[in-house]
């Protein structure tokens, strides 16, 4: 058996990525489509 | 311990009770508060998901969103393609960040990503995860990103 004095078992933090105020699909969709009638 | 991987889901991995290298056992991230820290030594009963007595109860602890991040948590699968790494490590890495984007919702109080088993009969946890707390998005996307040292590693 080796003995290193290191043997570990570590977990990791994660980080977070957090985006607010995301514009809902309906609405993207929705101004699509009117931008869309306008051109 | 801001990070941790619990004791019980190791002894566990000795008799053969995880299978959760690949897609046999279904593995999720929940999100959670700081009602309770966990640590490496929660019994068996308190390192489960909804476990009594421990960090993660679905009711007080657990932070939700029923279209970003549902009850239970979002299902997870690991990399085992990065799995075994050099100089006696063994890495513990998931396929990719987790995320229900672009899906949007409102999270908040969020502390710890949990990993679990849910296929063990008792939704085993393996590993907490410090998130850098509180945390939480309005009207938005929210990603779990890990590391480059995966979710955990042991080091022989």
């Amino acid at each position: 058996m080796t003995t290193t004095g290191k043997s570990k078992v570590r977990a990791y933090p994660a980080t977070v990525v957090a985006v607010d105020n995301v514009e809902p699909p309906a609405d993207r969709d929705k101004k699509a489509e009117e931008a869309e009638h306008d051109g | 311990m801001a990070s941790g991987v619990h004791r019980e889901f190791l002894l566990e991995l000795f008799s053969a009770g995880h299978d959760v290298d690949g897609t046999a056992d279904v593995i999720r991230c929940a999100l959670f508060d700081n009602d309770r820290a966990p640590t490496v030594d929660d019994t068996a009963t308190q390192a489960a998901y909804n476990g009594a007595g421990g960090s993660y109860l679905a009711a007080t602890a657990e932070v939700t969103d029923a279209t970003i991040w549902p009850a239970t948590g979002i299902a997870v699968t690991a990399d085992v393609s990065v799995s075994n790494v050099t100089n006696g490590i063994v890495m513990y890495d998931l396929t990719a960040d987790t995320t229900n984007s672009p899906l949007t919702g409102t999270l908040a109080n969020v502390y710890y990503a949990m990993l679990y088993n849910d296929t063990h009969a008792s939704d085993r946890a393996m590993s907490w995860h410090d998130l850098s707390g509180p945390q939480g998005v309005t009207s938005g996307t929210f990603a779990v990103v890990w590391g480059t040292n995966g979710a955990f590693r042991l080091d022989a």
